[in-house]
């Protein structure tokens, strides 16, 4: 015989109320974000074309001109996300053209950094 | 039995740090999609806001942590360049320097020019991207349950991260299978 007992559960029903916060800072970290993975996507293929380039980013002897690559597209997020942060704080702006700079960013981070994209141009 | 100081950093940087972001992966986006505010209560929504800033800020952190050891700890000693006297083209007397004994054979010289070349890349995009993540959920706090184009969005830089530390990941489990630092 099937057992029939059967459980009610009740969950509470509450409401609280906080202050929203702008989207400024935000927005401007999703567009720094875009800025910095753009920066390592360009400057990738870039100093494969330049040597003179790759000698410069080579700001340490160990990790050779990775340093460069990686310290400049991480140092520019923070500028970015700083200046933006500091000038849109409290204050709203659109999230979608933030999110699709982000976005756009990212995809070009993603392809610059794929080697059979940046060692096309690799001079020869 | 013994662990050189070399195998040490390796196993920080990728069994620790690495691999940490990639296990928490999961739970910190089930934790993005699932905060809704019909889905929890005002104990629970406090709570759960509190998780995400910690964890997210924790995962942030170790994968900060991850790229700066792999790039600046372990990898120079990848591409230390070997003596005066060592072939470069024998691969047996290249062994402490694995850059070198990828690139001595064919067959796995592509591990060097495809997967450590990829990998040293692509991996810094997954701090830049879950930095971006943590920031929202400690901007926005409780709020952020009635956010939901913001939380999509931290939702999809939440995957980028992993998708670059994934890649990243894989290929340094590859690399140091086929080439160990000693």
């Amino acid at each position: 015989m099937a057992n029939e007992n059967k459980i009610t559960i009740t969950t509470k029903a509450e409401q609280i109320e906080l202050a929203d916060v702008a989207n400024g800072p935000v927005n401007a970290s999703f567009i720094a974000a875009g800025i910095g993975a753009a920066a390592l996507g360009l400057i990738i293929p870039l100093s494969e074309a330049l040597p003179a380039f790759k000698t410069f980013l080579t700001w340490d002897k160990g990790v050779g001109p990775l340093s460069g690559k990686t310290i400049i597209p991480t140092v520019l997020f923070f500028i970015v996300w700083a200046v933006l942060g500091i000038l849109w704080k409290g204050k709203n702006t659109t999230t979608r053209t933030a999110v699709t700079i982000g976005l756009v960013g990212f995809a070009i981070g993603l392809i610059g950094s794929f080697p059979p994209v940046f060692e096309a141009f690799t001079a020869k | 039995m013994e662990v050189t100081t070399r195998e040490l950093w390796t196993l920080i940087h990728g069994m620790g740090f690495g691999a940490i972001f990639l296990l928490a992966f999961a739970g910190g986006l089930a934790g993005l999609y699932s905060f809704k505010p019909e889905w929890v209560t005002v104990s629970g929504i406090n709570e759960r806001a509190r998780r995400l800033q910690i964890g997210m800020w924790v995962l942030a952190a170790v994968v900060w942590l991850t790229v700066i050891t792999g790039t600046w700890v372990v990898y120079p000693w990848y591409r230390a360049a070997p003596p005066a006297g060592i072939d470069t083209k024998v691969a047996a007397q290249l062994l402490n320097y694995p850059r070198y004994f990828l690139l001595a054979s064919k067959t796995t010289a592509e591990w060097h020019t495809f997967g450590m070349e990829w990998k040293e890349h692509v991996a810094w995009l997954a701090p830049i991207a879950a930095t971006v993540v943590a920031f929202v959920t400690s901007h926005y706090g409780a709020t952020l349950s009635k956010h939901p184009q913001i939380r999509r969005a931290a939702a999809i830089f939440f995957i980028l991260a992993f998708v670059a530390a994934a890649a990243a990941g894989a290929f340094g489990a590859f690399i140091t299978k086929a080439a160990p630092l000693h």
